[in-house]
């Protein structure tokens, strides 16, 4: 194959150079070849000489006033004329041509010593062959003077021209003759050649000579060129070589400069998302701290304004009891009252106690989580059966749970979730009554029977407690309303609610979204985890994972 | 690749130079070729149609114009350009007059085979302008091709030039063998109506040559055709010093035959047939010279015998020359004292021809014959050239010529002119022309300028003193010239015959009071050792 190649690229560059010299070739060669028909032509010159003197001799002599050729044509026009022929005429005229002929030739022979230079001519004739009819005979002069014996015949000639012109071939003229000699030229004209000779010789070696320098000064320079040309050929490949790893560098320095910028610009956007999120954070902590103060603020100043309320009350009821004349169930009776006044005065003082300090600075101790949930069981568990329709059932190991925390914090936490628990159950019981009242299918009775289940429906929250490795875990569950998954992933944030317009239960309580909120504050001061498992109509259970001491 | 394709241009370049060099200098383009030349503005030309072969002819015709030249001070001759080195190249010679801006170019249009009359003319007519003239004519037939030319050419970029003749003397156009075809035969046409209203001959015709020639010959004693010598002798008036004697030779003429006279016509030389008939007019034609004591001969036949054509050797006659020759002989009067007369008209050569037969044949035939021609047998040819043209001792034959102008006019030997005319050539032709250039000059230069060709016409016509007829041709008695060539005879030779001695050459000229030599007799045919020689070889040292 890469034969092939090579032939058939030495064909096609054998053709390129074909057709970009061959017209300049061609014209040179033309150009030589005029040069040469020239130098050629001239190199007979002699003969050529001889010709034209010849020619003009026998074409230009007037013996009288009428020239050869002139003649010869009123021969043919004689001849020619059939309308009247006139062959006295004709005689008249070949006898004149044969006449100017032989007076042309005279003068040869009369002064042949004379005239060296002339020719001696041998032999004239002339054929005439008219437009119509046959060849005439031939008027011919021979010379009475012999030719001379094994005369060379290189130096005889003969002259054949059409006598009357290029374009009229009626009449040939035929002329025989012996070149002159030319005996002094021919002396100076060998020692010309001789001379001629070694000048060519001489010229022809020189230029052979410079033609051979010439190629080897021409080969020399190209391979010379050739070297040069690879050199740089090489030294430019190598630039090329170093360019394009220049280049390519320079593209992955390029890259890693738009990487690392993006790289930057995604570092300085997620400083300032962080920034962002931070200063959110910030204004969030800082919005709920001044709620939180404000909220204890103004919780205060109402547990101080009941507090200060329940004094009065108190003390009027202590006269009261101290006071003749009660029956006991009387007596009885104002006692739970008093012990009623005191569990809320003391709730009260807790609340003056907690809402006096910052919720990011408690107070922290080891504390049983089983008795604080047993705590709040007893002190919430017969209102909630009594006056909330709730169950409150508590599962919690006599074992300590002790975890760190604060105390007054982890009540309000856990209380907050007892509160959530029965909220969801109090909706759980509008929905089921919803759900009777709208339901068209039932007929009156059943509807009553219905609305009277929906109402004797009970809540049921449990608290359990219980120990889990190296945590302590807290459970809420209730079977309320529950919730969805939107509602669940985002009821930990502060003011969302789902009780606000909707959730009066009793005149008890309005939906301001800062219960769980406020939970989830407390347990991160605690470092516990909250989790939420949840579905609508299905309950809700809010699992809390302490460390555990 | 750069280079080698530098190199093969360099190479044709180089090849290129060399070819033009070559070219240039004719080796394979030969010589230009001739042709018609522009005329500057303003500028007028005169085309002078002559055969290439023939320098002299120009050469006369610039001598007479620096001839010419010593007539008009103010007159500036130009010849820079009438021998050029290329032969093809047309000659011009140019005239100017101080004080006129415009030039008059006389060029010379060569006849040659490739370029006849009908040609030239043809060239002639697609340039503009046209020329103001044609000069031609060197001989009758050259002088009849060239008229009829013209008149059949209407190309003209103008005005149609004139004709000037300045050798044909011919006045009509005889066709050849017309004797051989009697049958329809027509007068032919005049030579100077064949270019009607346009030609003007500057030469004189062949019947005022005849004229001319037959009152010479008839006021001649010598040369006057005679019954018998005694009439011969009567020229010389010792011998009529005794009565007895005048009677006796009246006597004796009234018993012979009168004189004869032969013509020998080569009929295809317009020239001589035309100048047979006109020697026929004058001689035994309607007004032929009056018998009186001043021309006391008459002549009442006159015997033509034509010769088909002209051509022949040096001195050897063709056949019918031969065969003519031979005629006349047998008719030709040879008893003591009677002398005929021999028109010769033709050129040199036949003229030689013919009575070198004759001399041939009969060596002392020219006791007994007059050879009288025109202006073809020149001067030149009988003094200059008597060595070989016309050896006298070849042709013992008296003869009288005629010359349109003084032949031995020469100038001194120290002169200083341009073109000297210095024997042994003629002077007649560089008179010829002259006289022919001085009419141009006076048409052209002397007056205001010359529009065109009708101008110069009117001009010529109305030259003062005149010199054409209402016809164009030259008007007679305006000097005429004869040559007599006489050979000379010793009554007593060594073999007691008489013996050529040599010849005399005389030249006349005619004024009012008649025939007066010109200069002196001129001896022909011996050098100092006493042998035949002509004149024109010179020798130095």
């Amino acid at each position: 194959m890469s034969g092939d190649f090579a032939l058939h690229s030495r064909q096609v560059s054998f053709w390129r150079y074909v057709r970009a010299l061959g017209p300049v070739i061609v014209c040179w060669m033309v150009l030589v070849g005029l040069i040469v028909y020239g130098l050629v032509s001239r190199a007979y010159w002699v003969e050529e000489a001889d010709q034209a003197t010849l020619r003009e001799w026998l074409d230009e002599s007037r013996i009288f006033r009428k020239s050869l050729p002139e003649l010869v044509k009123e021969y043919l026009t004689l001849i020619e004329d059939r309308r009247a022929p006139n062959p006295e005429a004709i005689q008249f005229k070949r006898e004149e041509i044969q006449e100017q002929v032989q007076a042309l030739a005279s003068p040869l022979r009369i002064y042949q010593t004379q005239l060296p230079l002339f020719p001696d001519i041998y032999r004239i004739e002339i054929r005439c062959r008219p437009k119509h009819g046959p060849d005439l005979e031939p008027m011919t002069w021979n010379s009475p003077i012999p030719r001379p014996r094994g005369l060379n015949p290189s130096s005889e000639g003969q002259l054949k021209y059409s006598l009357l012109g290029p374009d009229d071939s009626r009449a040939t003229m035929i002329c025989e003759y012996r070149l002159h000699a030319y005996n002094s030229w021919q002396l100076r004209e060998q020692r010309r050649q001789l001379f001629s000779l070694v000048v060519i010789s001489l010229v022809l070696i020189a230029c052979l000579m410079a033609a051979l320098w010439v190629y080897f000064f021409l080969k020399r320079e190209r391979e010379r060129e050739l070297g040069e040309a690879k050199a740089s050929a090489t030294i430019e490949h190598q630039k090329n070589m170093l360019l394009e790893e220049e280049l390519r560098r320079q593209e992955a320095e390029r890259d890693k400069k738009e990487l690392d910028r993006e790289l930057l610009e995604q570092r300085l956007e997620a400083a300032k998302q962080e920034s962002r999120a931070a200063e959110a954070e910030r204004q969030t902590s800082s919005l709920q701290a001044e709620l939180f103060a404000g909220i204890g603020i103004m919780a205060g100043s109402y547990a101080h304004n009941i507090k200060n309320l329940l004094v009065r009350p108190n003390d009027l009821l202590v006269r009261c009891i101290e006071a003749d004349g009660l029956s006991p169930d009387q007596s009885t009776m104002l006692q739970e009252v008093q012990l009623t006044l005191g569990t809320v005065t003391e709730r009260l003082q807790q609340i003056l106690r907690t809402v006096r300090r910052d919720p990011h600075h408690a107070e922290v101790q080891q504390l049983d989580l089983g008795v604080i949930v047993r705590g709040i069981e007893q002190a919430w568990a017969p209102m909630a059966r009594e006056r909330w329709k709730l169950n409150i059932t508590i599962d919690a190991p006599s074992t300590p749970l002790m975890i760190n925390g604060d105390l007054s914090h982890l009540q309000q936490a856990i209380e907050n979730l007892l509160f959530n628990a029965r909220d969801a159950t109090f909706e759980q019981r509008n929905h089921l009554r919803d759900e009777v009242r709208n339901n068209l299918t039932f007929d009156r009775q059943s509807r009553q029977k219905a609305l009277i289940e929906s109402a004797s429906w009970k809540g049921q929250v449990t608290m359990r407690a219980y120990r889990e490795d190296t945590l302590v875990v807290l459970e809420v569950k209730d079977n309320g309303i529950g919730m969805t998954e939107e509602v669940r992933q985002r009821c930990l944030e502060t003011h969302f609610t789902t009780k606000r317009g909707n959730a009066v239960f009793e005149g008890l309580n309005t939906g301001m979204g800062l219960g769980l909120s406020f939970v989830m504050k407390i347990l991160e001061n605690h470092d516990a985890k909250l989790e939420i498992e949840s579905q609508p109509h299905q309950g809700a259970l809010f699992r809390v994972r302490f460390p555990a001491v | 690749m750069r280079r080698p394709v530098l190199t093969i241009v360099l190479l044709i370049a180089g090849t290129a130079l060399l070819t033009l060099g070559i070219v240039y200098r004719g080796v394979l383009l030969g010589p230009p070729t001739a042709g018609v030349q522009e005329v500057p503005e303003g500028d007028r030309e005169i085309a002078f149609i002559h055969t290439s072969t023939n320098l002299t002819t120009w050469e006369r015709f610039v001598a007479g114009a620096f001839l010419t030249a010593r007539k008009f001070p103010d007159l500036i001759v130009n010849d820079s350009q009438a021998f050029p080195d290329d032969s093809t190249t047309v000659p011009e010679l140019v005239f100017e007059m101080k004080g006129r801006s415009e030039k008059l170019r006389i060029r010379w249009y060569k006849l040659a085979g490739g370029m006849n009359t009908a040609r030239w003319i043809d060239l002639l007519a697609k340039r503009d302008p046209a020329p103001l003239a044609i000069i031609g004519g060197g001989s009758s037939d050259r002088a009849i091709e060239l008229a009829t030319v013209l008149s059949q050419e209407k190309r003209w970029q103008g005005i149609a030039p004139l004709l000037f003749l300045t050798q044909a003397t011919a006045s009509r156009d005889w066709p050849e063998h017309q004797e051989n075809n009697p049958d329809g035969f027509q007068s032919p046409p005049s030579l100077i109506d064949i270019y009607k209203g346009r030609t003007f001959r500057f030469c004189f015709t062949n019947l005022q040559m005849a004229q001319a020639v037959v009152d010479f010959v008839g006021r001649t004693p010598e040369l006057r055709p005679q019954r018998n010598m005694l009439l011969s002798l009567s020229s010389f008036p010792p011998a009529f010093s005794s009565p007895w004697g005048t009677v006796a030779a009246l006597v004796a003429e009234q018993d012979l035959p009168p004189p004869r006279a032969f013509a020998l016509k080569w009929e295809d030389d317009p020239y001589s047939s035309d100048l047979t008939e006109e020697f026929k007019k004058v001689l035994v034609g309607a007004n032929p010279p009056r018998h009186d004591s001043h021309f006391p001969w008459e002549c009442d036949q006159l015997d033509v015998t034509g010769v088909p054509f002209s051509v022949g050797g040096f001195y050897r006659a063709n056949s019918y020359e031969h065969r003519a020759a031979e005629q006349l002989l047998k008719q030709l009067p040879t008893e003591l004292g009677q002398r005929s007369l021999l028109i010769v008209s033709a050129n040199t050569s036949p003229a030689r021809r013919v009575l070198r037969s004759l001399c041939g044949a009969a060596p002392l035939i020219g006791q007994h014959l007059v050879a009288v021609t025109g202006d073809s047998i020149g001067f030149s040819t009988l003094y200059r050239d008597a060595g070989f043209a016309w050896n006298i001792r070849a042709l013992p034959v008296p003869l009288v010529a005629f010359t349109h102008a003084n032949p031995i006019a020469w100038d001194a030997e120290d002169t200083k002119e341009p073109f000297p005319l210095l024997p042994p050539n003629g002077t007649d032709d560089a008179y010829r022309n002259s006289e022919l250039i001085t009419q141009f000059i006076r048409t052209t230069f002397t007056t205001g300028p010359l529009p065109d060709a009708d101008e110069l016409a009117t001009r010529l016509h109305q030259l003062d003193p005149p010199f054409f007829d209402e016809h164009g041709d030259r008007l007679a008695a305006s000097g005429e010239y004869i040559l007599w060539l006489q050979p000379l005879f010793e009554p007593n030779g060594p073999m007691g015959t008489p013996v050529l001695s040599g010849g005399e050459l005389k030249i006349y000229h005619r004024n009012t009071k008649g025939w007066k030599q010109v200069g002196d007799s001129m001896k022909i045919g011996t050098n100092e050792l006493g042998f035949m020689d002509g004149r024109g070889d010179r020798y130095v040292g």
